[in-house]
């Protein structure tokens, strides 16, 4: 299906975006074959595949996923560093709630095997840092950049603007081929190395 | 791209641009989609058009959103296309973005419209048209994949 430009007036009568619980009128430009159901159908969409969920399980804090959706995300996080992806609360598989309809048949669907899945490519370390969620805020920008190992929170507030590790990385040789920074390297020697650069960038 | 895209991958993308279409992000427009979902071709082009009374305000950007068979658990690559790059304190002259969303806060719940707000909203709110500092430094170092680069987040707001 080849999508075509759609021109959309930006400034034409107070666009959807104020009032996400509007009931859809217009029927999807696109030749879709999905047809829009309206509100309803919406509020009990998987939040990370958005469709209908397979073995829905919801979160402490109230967000609904499909349990194989959700597994894939947390196995992508160490413990102890995992955060519901809407609201970025902590969440782990201990406490998250399985739903069973009338028709389930009640089997958690923790205990089930999850079909194997290959495993992220990238491992990153994320500290507990503050969330900007911006289907709510306009604002996108964490104020530290966020390095250090899981559950350490190493935060580091950097006086002139983006310093892109790769390009550290490039100038120490810690770079392969394909310019990726080698995952396996204690990403706190690596700070520590970038701090000297930084300097040496400085004062020489 | 490696492997062919996971059917709950192609769905998701598939329900997203039905949804770009139904309420789109002001100021944005879908130029072009996969041709096919079957296709591993996963590009995904927008225009960004700057907003009035922004320092942005009449010109055209492109903006290419390319999906890996990750995705929506790895983030997009978010990149904006020459000639015009927006001159942004975040935006490389190579097209790249720092912006965290894209890299260390990427949640599997964001969107390719979440990803064009937060955007449109950096460049609504941009006072100064300059580069980043490191500018000359990254691009010539730089990966042609931006998620390949460790990115340390602006400290400012602009
Ligand atoms: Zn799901
Ligand atoms: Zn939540």
């Amino acid at each position: 299906m080849v999508l075509e430009s759609v021109n959309l007036p930006s400034t034409s009568k107070d666009n959807s975006s104020t009032d996400p619980d509007r009931k859809k009128t217009d029927p999807p430009a696109s030749g879709s074959d999905q047809p829009d159901k309206g509100d309803v159908e919406n509020v009990f969409e998987c939040n990370i595949c958005l469709g209908s969920p397979n073995d829905p399980v919801i979160s402490l804090c109230g967000h609904l996923f499909c349990w194989p959706c959700l597994h894939e995300w947390l196995e992508m996080k160490p413990v102890g560093t995992q955060t519901c992806p809407v609201c970025k609360a902590a969440i782990d598989r201990e406490k998250v709630i399985p739903l069973f309809g009338r028709n389930s048949k009640g089997e958690d669907p923790r205990n089930k095997a999850v079909p194997p899945r290959p495993h992220a490519h990238r491992t990153e370390h994320t500290g507990p840092g503050p969330y900007h969620n911006p289907l709510f805020e306009g604002a996108n920008f964490l104020p530290f950049g966020t390095l250090g190992g899981p559950g350490g929170g190493f935060h580091m507030t950097i006086g002139i603007g983006a310093s892109p590790f790769h390009a550290l990385g490039a100038m120490l040789g810690f770079t392969n081929f394909a310019g990726q920074v080698p995952p396996g390297l204690p990403s706190q020697i690596f700070l520590g190395i970038a701090m000297m650069m930084i300097f040496w960038l400085i004062f020489f | 791209m490696a492997a062919p895209f996971p059917v709950s991958c192609a769905r998701r993308i598939q329900k997203e641009l039905t949804a770009l279409h139904a309420e789109p992000v002001p100021g944005v427009t879908l130029k072009s989609g996969p041709d096919t979902l079957a296709d591993k071709s996963t590009d995904i082009n927008m225009i960004i058009k700057g907003a009035e009374g922004t320092i942005y305000n009449g010109e055209e950007f492109n903006l290419r959103f390319r999906m890996n068979e990750r995705y929506p658990f790895e983030s997009p690559e978010v990149v904006f296309q020459p000639p015009n790059i927006p001159l942004h304190p975040h935006i490389y002259s190579n097209g790249h973005i720092c912006l965290s969303i894209l890299g260390n806060d990427w949640s599997p719940a964001l969107t390719i419209s979440a990803v064009c707000l937060s955007i449109v909203s950096m460049l609504s709110s941009c006072k100064e048209k300059k580069r980043p500092p490191d500018d000359q430094f990254y691009i010539r170092t730089a990966s042609m994949n931006p998620k390949a680069t460790r990115w340390m987040y602006h400290d400012d707001n602009v």
